[in-house]
């Protein structure tokens, strides 16, 4: 070998990736234009929800003289583009309703949120040096060409020292195993595999095929204060900003909403998701303290979509009382509908389990079915050490179906 | 010109084409554009804090936008019509280098999603191991582990010769814990 493999590499890019290369010229002054003239509005009726003002500047005629045609032009083809690319659901862009002002003075209030709020609040035991949560998931894929579905199961669990200041956190992969009894049934007939093939059916036919296995692969990935490790999502939010929440509701909705914009930097038409996202979030996953944790669940009673389900039983048989959200915005990929739904602890209001449904039947999936689930096993105040100090991770993904 | 939109219009100067070839070599030119306007949109929003340099943060505003908006199959089509071209066009090299060449974007076109991303951010972008992390969400420490192992899948790729150009792997990762 002459050269180092990246120099090599370095030196095949094609040459119409070459960065080098000018910008066309009308390309560039449409681009400019869309981002400080127009600022996502072609494709984001509802961005005044979480809209604060564009910098000063971009309100200021400064290409008015030579560019007003072509950005009447622009808005226009970045309207249809948005409505091309953007997920196909009808209206999914620039026709969809823009009622999000009307929908947030709608009180869709569920009583099951404020009553679990209330229960909370008159939480007495918060006492310990760490905060532990398990957390058992599992997300149900059909297995190719055969009639059942396996449960592909996961752990984690998550420490934080009290005041906030230190996470740990492991992950665990638990392999897959038959659904239900009925699965597990056709997967004796089917010979009793220890692996199976959940490539979805849309795939492409030389797609990599998504193989998962009985036997789990264990720990995955551990995190410790002051290492390395990358666990986390994006679009949530750091302890230290946990810490400086407000337990009001409505201050917390609009401190969610400055966090959400500046971790997530996304289009003004997404932020909605993100924002519902960490709502849950800091509900259901989060250290919170419980006056805050009553706020998120506050907070979430007034989202649009939300309903009450009332006594409900947890995919692993307890029984909770429950409600559904409908996320509003369109999620890209999602062909099939869902919602999600929480489970709360009748006697502490504490989070007991979440789960997605589809809400459409489509492709095999019948309305009401459920496709994953989270199973909150350990949510507590403990004095018990994380057992661990290093990181880890397994970061070798050998061939799936060669291992 | 105001100072704002004139610092803006640097940077996007400096940086449109790079973001534009990271978003090509992730999903192909057919989405690229709309993606990059996009995230330059979201930029002129956020424009005060956008560090310096603003490249990673752009990447990763772009890869953000990218996964948000853009469907998976035309994701897909788009791309796979971009490695395609990537595995067969041969450009004016000198004759003794375009077969290292073809080799090497060949075998770049057969590696995953995970592997791709970080040998283009570290060879066709130039960032540092702490640059690419920021743009993917990880650790710096993660990312070096990433492109050992990627530079080490690419080099045996690379060697093997003939590896066939794979098609994308459909964009449904399942995360753990998410449970949808």
């Amino acid at each position: 070998m002459k050269h180092d493999v990246m120099r090599r590499l370095a030196a095949a890019r094609p040459g119409h990736l070459d960065p080098d290369r000018p910008v066309d010229p009308e390309v560039r002054a449409r681009e400019l234009d869309r981002a400080m003239l127009l600022t996502e509005t072609a494709g984001a009726p509802e961005s005044v929800s979480v809209a604060e003002p564009a910098p000063k500047s971009a309100r200021r005629p400064l290409w008015r003289s030579h560019r007003v045609w072509g950005t009447a032009l622009t808005a226009t083809a970045a309207a249809v583009a948005a409505a091309v690319i953007v997920s196909g659901t009808p209206g999914a862009e620039g026709v969809r309703p823009g009622g999000t002002d009307a929908a947030r003075e709608t009180f869709a209030h569920s009583r099951v949120l404020m009553a679990a709020a209330s229960k909370l609040e008159r939480a007495s035991d918060v006492s310990g040096a760490y905060w532990y949560q398990e957390v058992r998931s599992g997300s149900l894929s059909d297995v190719s060409g055969k009639d059942y579905t396996v449960d592909v199961r996961h752990m984690s669990r998550v420490w934080v020292a009290a005041g906030n200041s230190e996470h740990w956190s492991q992950l665990f992969e638990l392999g897959a195993r038959p659904a239900s009894p009925a699965d597990e049934e056709a997967w004796r007939a089917d010979g009793s595999p220890k692996k199976w093939d959940i490539t979805p059916p849309d795939a492409p036919a030389d797609a990599d095929r998504q193989i998962v296995h009985h036997q789990g692969a264990g720990l995955l990935q551990a995190d410790a204060p002051g290492g390395t490790g990358d666990v986390g999502d994006a679009g949530q939010i750091s302890l230290a900003e946990l810490a400086k929440l407000s337990p009001e509701p409505e201050k917390l909705r609009t401190q969610l909403k400055a966090l959400v914009d500046r971790h997530y930097n996304a289009p003004r038409r997404i932020l909605d998701t993100q924002l519902f996202n960490t709502v849950v979030y800091v509900a259901f996953s989060s250290p919170a303290e419980p006056e805050l944790r009553a706020a998120a669940y506050r907070l979430l009673a007034t989202l649009p979509g939300v309903r009450d389900l009332g006594e409900a039983e947890t995919h692993d048989g307890r029984t909770g009382r429950a409600i559904a959200i409908k996320p509003r915005t369109v999620v890209p990929d999602r062909t099939v509908d869902f919602e999600r739904r929480l489970f709360f602890d009748p006697e502490t209001g504490m989070p007991m389990a979440s789960e997605t449904v589809t809400t459409k039947a489509h492709d095999g999936h019948e309305a009401g079915e459920l496709t994953g689930y989270s199973v909150v096993t350990e949510m507590t105040w403990t004095d018990e050490k994380p057992p661990f100090d290093e990181d880890f991770i397994d970061h070798e993904p050998e061939p799936a179906d060669k291992r | 010109m105001s100072d704002d939109a004139a610092r803006f219009t640097s940077m996007y100067d400096a940086c449109r084409q790079r973001v534009w070839a990271y978003v090509v070599s992730r999903a192909g030119r057919q989405v690229a554009e709309e993606v990059v306007s996009e995230t330059f949109a979201v930029a002129w929003r956020r424009f005060g804090d956008v560090p310096q340099p603003p490249l990673p943060w752009l990447l990763a505003v772009a890869r953000n936008v990218l996964r948000d908006t853009v469907r998976a199959e035309v994701r897909r089509s788009s791309l796979a019509a971009e490695l395609r071209e990537w595995a067969e066009s041969a450009e004016d090299d000198i004759a003794e280098e375009v077969a290292d060449r073809m080799a090497l974007r060949r075998a770049l076109a057969s590696l995953s999603e995970e592997d791709r991303e970080v040998l283009v951010l570290a060879a066709w972008q130039g960032l540092s191991p702490r640059e690419a992390a920021r743009v993917v969400g990880c650790s710096a420490a993660a990312m070096r582990v990433r492109l050992h192992r990627a530079r080490r899948r690419l080099t045996r790729a690379a060697e093997g010769g003939t590896a066939p150009v794979r098609s994308v792997a459909p964009l449904r990762v399942r995360t753990a814990g998410e449970d949808a």
